[in-house]
């Protein structure tokens, strides 16, 4: 059973988890990561998984995101997670949908997972156009 | 002899020196001491911490419980001494070296223990990063046999709090190494070893407060080139929630899936990544893959020179 002592304790203690994560932003801890080139796509992919081959690279124009397809077949997304990146490797039989739509001009692709720990990515695409793997992933998803 | 004191603060009061330590090691690292902080990482892994402490008040129960009821079974009567503390020490924290090493081998346990190994990063904080769901999945039948040899219940669990306290401080990459100590104690070293994803390290170095365990059971590996941390399937996520439940949510996906009972029981009790076609990568097949890497590369070399 829980006390009311428990419940202060616990109290105290998001106080300080507060508090504690306020000084960490207040000392500059608090970049964002921010995908700049193309080429630090391939590399973030590449460390991942050695030697795979990147292709037909698509990014996001706010750098927070990234997909790729990949030489063996698979595709590629490089996500923004706080200061660092998170990179996924997968199958179109590992997404749930692909949505493609245009908002002000701008072709925008959005991703669901059937991993719960990897939420729907959107990628507002740099270009005029979606690029061809984005398509073939949304092809691929619908038939798989 | 009873109890020294009340074991339930042993956590609890070890929380001011975890706040007064993780100020202590983000502004070394802003000094340039070795290490990585992010604040929104942070968070993360905080509320896990805080929500760990929640999840224990509201299930600590069943451990108790279960505890409680297997003593009435034990075989011996063992009281509180010197000798019985030794022996209780060195008990947990072999008890802890098993559980760790399922925790890392077996998908049930994995569950749970993969919110602790969801950072990229590794300062203090992440050792705060723990499960809500550990008790819920009988986690502490490990310790079970200590009870059942006779240590008091007590006993374990202040020992475990113990070990518990001990981890936090190795959770930082400020500290190198420490000298003869590396030999008999798991230190900050050894554990960034078991916090990375680089493939010579992976599956290795699971002890709690003694690394003498992994020496003597085969699964110690040197700290030698700079550990990445995380996962191999980083998170692309911060959000508590979906941090504590993201394997257990991948498990049910896949026993909706599962065709057979051998894929039933893989899916649960499997190794983490194992799938009935080989389509994914336990970290054994990755590690082994990296070794016919590493011997091709080696063997070519040989040739060229």
């Amino acid at each position: 059973m829980i006390t009311q002592a428990d419940l202060l304790i616990l109290a105290g203690s998001g106080l300080a988890v507060g508090l504690l994560v306020l000084f960490l932003a207040l000392m500059g801890f608090r970049r964002n990561g921010k995908l700049e080139t193309e080429a630090e796509v391939i590399a973030l992919i590449q460390a991942h998984e050695p030697g795979v081959m990147v292709g037909d690279i698509g990014r996001d124009r706010r750098g927070n995101a990234a997909g790729a397809r990949l030489g063996d077949g698979r595709f590629a997304v490089v996500r923004a997670v706080a200061d660092g990146f998170a990179v996924r490797l997968f199958t179109a039989a590992q997404v749930r949908s692909v949505a493609l739509r245009r908002r002000a001009g701008t072709p925008v692709a959005i991703i669901r997972f059937s991993d719960v720990g990897f939420p729907a990515l959107t990628i507002a695409f740099d270009r005029a156009d979606f690029p061809p793997w984005v398509e073939a992933l949304r092809h691929a998803a619908r038939s798989a | 002899m009873d109890a020294p004191f009340d074991i339930s603060l042993i956590i609890t009061l070890a929380v001011p020196l975890f706040v007064v330590l993780i100020i202590a090691e983000a502004v070394a690292v802003r000094l340039g001491a070795r290490g990585r902080y992010d604040a929104q990482d942070a968070a993360a892994s905080l509320a896990m911490g805080l929500g760990n402490r929640v999840a224990g008040l509201l299930t600590v129960g069943i451990k108790l419980g279960v505890f409680l009821a297997l003593s009435q079974f034990a075989l011996f009567d063992i009281p509180w001494a010197w000798w019985s503390l030794v022996l209780c020490f060195l008990a947990e924290d072999l008890a802890y070296y098993w559980f760790h090493r399922t925790a890392h081998e077996r998908r049930w346990f994995w569950a749970s223990h993969v919110v602790h190994h969801s950072s990229q990063h590794y300062n203090l904080t992440t050792a705060l990063r723990q499960t809500w769901t550990g008790d819920l999945s009988a986690s502490f039948v490990f310790w079970a046999p200590l009870i059942l040899i006779g240590f008091p219940v007590e006993m374990v669990l202040m020992f475990s709090a113990f070990s518990l306290v001990y981890q936090f401080f190795i959770h930082t990459e400020t500290i190198d190494r420490l000298g003869p100590l590396e030999w008999v104690l798991n230190t900050p070293s050894h554990h960034r070893v078991h916090h990375a994803t680089n493939p010579k390290y992976l599956d290795a170095n699971y002890a709690g407060v003694l690394i003498v365990w992994d020496r003597l059971f085969g699964t110690f590996i040197q700290e030698e080139e700079r550990p990445s941390y995380g996962i191999i399937s980083n998170l692309g996520t911060l959000n508590p929630f979906r941090i504590a439940f993201h394997e257990w949510a991948g498990i049910a996906r896949d026993l909706l899936s599962a065709r057979s009972l051998r894929e039933i029981g893989g899916y649960v009790f499997g190794p983490p990544g194992w799938s009935p076609d080989g389509s994914r990568k336990t970290s054994a097949q990755i590690k082994a893959a990296w070794k016919a890497r590493r011997q091709v590369g080696t063997a070519l070399e040989g040739r060229r020179s």
